[in-house]
Formats: structure tokens, sequence, C-alpha cells
């Protein structure tokens, strides 16, 4: 494993955990640079100057480096502090008008941290429903203003206010089987509507969060359904395993097991589970269903997640998509060809799913 | 002179740092780090009015320096709060 991301690692898991460094990976020199490239590709950031700052001075990084790593974390804090305003503005808004979103993962995930303003922050992600949706849409833009890069998909309305990304949700997740689709849809229409909802008060207004149950199993397959379809960074692993040891009492395992199967994800969380445990230093007895017996192919996913970054976006040998129409069809079948090439080893089956998905939606939207 | 509203003092990394958190600071840009003694002073003025002899007191009293010299950095500091634009005149 290159040193640098062994480095990483080792940073991540005291971050996320509040434990000491190990050390030891430390001593001798340390290209601090390729440690930062890591943690920003990975979206860590937090995390990592949060364990840099419990090293001895003599193994830390120059004191440049430190300054920029704190202005990052100033950022990142006042960046949490606009989200979080955001949401409650728009949760305010649209409870107004008798709609009640419910928070999908990001702020809401957040809370499981140590310290929130650790875990670099992305969008807000609202579910409403089909039942609302329309009434939503039209609410949030008479707050916003028509915005004409406001988009919409089969899954939700995207709209950005004050340089915020706000995403409507008319449903939370699409899978790729027809039949684990629909059963999908069922579940959550159980589970995100009528009085199963937890509560949770930020900047002293209520917000809506899903049951533990729908919560740990949605997050663990929104990091998968994005692995499978380009890559993930650590951050949706350590978001995952935050969530895991945080409501490790609470979260029901038979239930959560019978879902998994239902699925069609038990090896997949297998896989991200032997991750967790021995790379992000999740406890194993607060991972459910946890087995070392596929550690090749989680040496491969992990591998992959650290060639790609956040979203797959930092694959090298991936060039940018050509302008033109089909040459950007062609670009994008040859890419994800490569990709789930790759990735069949590790998981033939949900590679064979989503290559049925690619392929009809790849003709549906032409 | 009095603090402008929506700093709030905050460790980052070990440091003392001031954070712009209230809705006029958010897109406040700079790092500022404050020693101990700066975060006192920060702190012992944080919503009231207050002039660079009483910062200068407040140093005297505090780190029993003695008052010229507690004026020189009272000035100093005060200079470096307004030109970072912490505090307004």
């Amino acid at each position: 494993m290159n040193r640098e991301w062994l480095q990483l690692l080792r940073l991540l898991s005291s971050g996320l955990w509040d434990r000491p460094v190990d050390k030891v990976v430390f001593f001798g020199p340390t290209d601090w640079n390729g440690v930062f490239t890591f943690a920003s590709q990975q979206t860590v950031i937090g995390l990592v100057a949060e364990a840099i700052n419990r090293l001895p001075a003599d193994l830390q990084p120059p004191q440049e480096a430190i300054r920029q790593l704190q202005m990052l974390l100033v950022q990142n804090r006042q960046r949490h502090i606009l989200l979080n305003r955001t949401l409650v503005e728009i949760t305010d808004l649209l409870q107004k008008e008798n709609i009640h979103p419910v928070l999908l993962k990001g702020q809401g995930v957040a809370l499981n941290y140590i310290e929130s303003a650790l875990r670099q922050c992305g969008d807000i992600d609202l579910y409403i429903g089909t039942d609302d949706y329309q009434k939503a849409c039209i609410v949030v833009d008479r707050w916003n203003g028509k915005d004409e890069n406001s988009q919409e998909s089969k899954k939700h309305y995207h709209l950005c206010h004050q340089g915020v990304n706000i995403e409507l949700h008319r449903i939370a997740e699409c899978m790729s089987m027809p039949w684990h689709n629909a059963r999908f849809q069922r579940w959550t229409r159980q589970n995100l509507h009528g009085d199963n909802l937890r509560r949770v008060y930020i900047n002293s207004t209520e917000i809506n969060l899903p049951p533990f149950n729908f919560d740990v199993l949605y997050i663990f397959n929104h990091a998968w359904c994005h692995f499978i379809a380009g890559g993930i960074s650590l951050r949706q692993l350590c978001d995952w395993a935050r969530y895991l040891h945080t409501f490790r009492t609470e979260i029901d395992r038979d239930e959560l097991k019978k879902n998994l199967k239902a699925f069609g994800l038990w090896h997949a969380w297998q896989l991200f589970g032997y991750i967790a445990v021995k790379y992000i230093g999740l406890p194993k007895e607060d991972c459910p269903f946890y087995t070392n017996w596929y550690s090749w192919q989680t040496e491969r996913i992990l591998d992959m997640i650290q060639k790609g970054g956040n979203f797959g976006f930092f694959q090298t040998h991936v060039k940018d998509r050509p302008d033109g129409y089909w040459a950007g069809k062609w670009f994008s079948f040859k890419k994800m060809h490569h990709h789930f090439y790759r990735l069949l080893p590790i998981c033939p089956q949900n590679v064979f799913q989503a290559w049925i998905r690619f392929l009809y939606m790849g003709v549906y939207r032409i | 002179m009095k603090i402008i509203e929506g700093f709030k003092l905050r460790e980052v990394m070990g440091q003392l740092t001031l954070v712009g958190e209230g809705i006029g600071q958010i897109d406040f840009n700079k790092l500022v780090l404050f020693n101990a003694s700066t975060a006192w002073l920060w702190q012992s003025v944080e919503g009231k009015e207050f002039t660079v002899e009483k910062l200068a007191t407040l140093l005297s009293e505090h780190y029993g320096i003695n008052k010229d010299t507690a004026l020189n950095d009272a000035s100093d500091i005060a200079k470096e709060w307004i030109k970072n634009e912490l505090v307004e005149e």
C-alpha cells in the first residue's frame, strides 16, 4: 500500500473516532502534499486535520500547511452554518404550506460525527414524496425565484439558493432492478411518511429524519449505488460507519438482514463492512454481518476508491467528455464498460444489474 | 469601538481562531489566530463598547504590566482589529 495512502487512513481513523494517531507510519520524511491530495480527493480534510493536530510537533507538517488546513476548517465550519441556516429556512417555508420534508443524508448525518463541522459538507437533500412534490417545487421557486439552472430528473428537483445546492426528492432512491425498485418504493413510503420519523433540532427548528433502520440502509445503498455508477470517496463510508456506531443499539439487525436480502444488497454490505472495520476503524461489533471472507475483493474496492476519489472524479485514465452528442454517448459507454469490467470480479451480480440499467437509461435518453 | 457582530472564538487545530459565523460574517475569509492574551482581551470586551485605554487597563490589571507597555500593546491590538474589520469605531 502506498505510504501516503496508509498515512491518510491512519489519520482518518484517528479523526473519525477521536483516537490517538498511529505514529509509527509517520516516522521518516512524509510527503504531506501527497497526504493532503488524498484527503482532498476523499473529502475528509477536516477529519485529517483534526488528527494531524494530535501528532507530536516534530511529525506535523510545516506551519504553512497547518495554516492552510486551519483556513479550510474555518471555511468548512462557515459552510455548515450556511447549510443549516438554509435548511431551517426551507423547512419552515415548506411546513407553513403543510409539507413536511425529511432530511436525507447531509446535515443529518453530520450530527453523528464527534464534531459535525469536521465533516465536509455538500448539499441539502429533502425527501418530499410524490403527493406534495409539485406543490413543494412551486413553493421553493417562489422563494428562490425561478432559477435558469434548476434541473429536474425522475428522482428530484435541483435548485441553487445563495450558493447552496438543494434537491427536493420525489423519490428517495431508484434501484436498478424493477422488482427491487418496486419493493424499495413501498418501503420508502412506509418509512418516510407518518409517525416513524425521528426528530432533531437544528437551530431550534424541528427537522424530520428517517427512522434508524431505513436510514442505515439508505446511507449504505446511496454509497453503494455511487460506487457502482462511478466511484465514491471515503467520506461516504465514514458517514455510514459513524451511523452504525452511533445507533448500534437502535438498529434492528433482523429487520436489516431481511431488507438487505430483499434488495439484493447482502453481499455489497459485507464488502463495505470489511473496509469500514479494517481501514476506517469501525469497531467490529458495531458492524452487523461483518465477515472477512471477501478480503481480496475489498482490497480491490479500496484501490478503486483510492484512485477514483469523490464520485470517481479523480481517475487519471479518464479524459474529459467530448462536446458532441454522439461522441459524448460513446465516451460514456466506453468509460462505464471499463468501470464495470473492473467491478465484475468483485460483485458480478450487481454489475450485471447496473449494466442492464445503464443500457436501458442510455437508450431511454436518446 | 465595538466588536462587529457575528464572530465566534473557537479552537481550530489547537489554536484560538476567530470564525465569522453570523449572518453578516459568513463570507469572512481571513484566518485570524489569537494568542491566549489577545483571546482573553477579546472575550473581555465582547458585546461592550470599549476604547484603547480600556484595553490597556484590562491588560495592565490582568497581566500586571506597566501602563505604558499596556497602552502600546493595546494600541497595536486595536489597530489590527480595525484593519481586519473585526471591530467598528
